[in-house]
């Protein structure tokens, strides 16, 4: 085998590892826990009643935001907490989901209220591009 | 002299491979995670953010390509001398044949 072969099979290694470390990287990244500044705070707001719109909104991007990885972590104290199954559909069906926020989308009457809450909604990651054309073209 | 210019030789392997595996890996891991994460891929904010997560994740590109380039560097000396010493086995035949010709 000659240098030159060698170094064509090294470069298809490389690639090859570094496509497998980029999935790896992803994945790792999107389990991350997510980081709060008070772990029982935290929990308190997630699992409290539902008390305006807005504050079903914040919750809601908190509740996508959890369901990657089920898990809490407080940035101070590294004090961790896993969420079951049970109680993240329990957190959801208290939140009132998605179809909530897209019911009080379709249903705010002020355009410039509805356009702020659309652009909100999207910017909280709650919802997509295409429910926010759809939102934002019923206008 | 020979052992300064191998030297120099493997950090050029090394920083050109590292580049070009942080670049791949990058890229992959970006795109994946706006993928998973049901994010749109926007080019602007991707290139605003590539300091503060290159800052943030570059240990473990150095980490583990270091990891792979040190077993590559051992598995090629390996070679080296497995191919060493076939070729003196083969020189060493090809002397015990002209010898017994030459008799």
């Amino acid at each position: 085998m000659n240098k030159t072969k060698i170094l064509i099979i090294i470069l298809i290694i490389l690639i090859i590892v570094a496509v497998s470390f980029g999935v790896f990287m992803a994945y790792k990244t999107y389990r991350t826990p997510m980081q709060v500044e008070n772990l029982e705070q935290a929990v308190k707001i997630l699992t409290s009643e539902v008390e305006n719109e807005n504050d079903r909104m914040i919750k809601l991007a908190m509740y996508n935001e959890l369901s990657k990885s089920f898990t809490m972590v407080d940035r101070h104290t590294n004090e961790k907490r896993k969420f079951s199954n049970e109680e993240m559909q329990e957190i959801y069906s208290n939140i009132g989901g998605k179809e909530a926020v897209l019911n009080y989308l379709q249903n705010i009457n002020d355009d410039e209220k509805r356009r702020d809450q659309i652009q909100l909604a999207f910017d909280l990651k709650i919802i997509d591009k295409n429910d926010f054309d759809d939102l934002w073209h019923m206008l | 002299m020979k052992k300064r210019k191998l030297i120099f030789n493997l950090s050029i392997y090394y920083i050109v491979g590292l580049i070009l595996f942080t670049i791949i890996s990058y890229i992959i891991h970006i795109t994946l995670f706006s993928l998973l994460t049901d994010n749109t891929i926007i080019p602007l904010l991707e290139l605003q953010m590539i300091p503060h997560n290159l800052f943030y994740f570059l240990p473990w590109y150095v980490g583990v390509y270091t990891i792979f380039f040190l077993l590559i560097a051992i598995i090629v000396h390996k070679y080296d001398k497995y191919m060493i010493k076939k070729l003196n086995e083969k020189l060493e035949n090809m002397k015990g044949e002209n010898k017994n010709e030459q008799n």
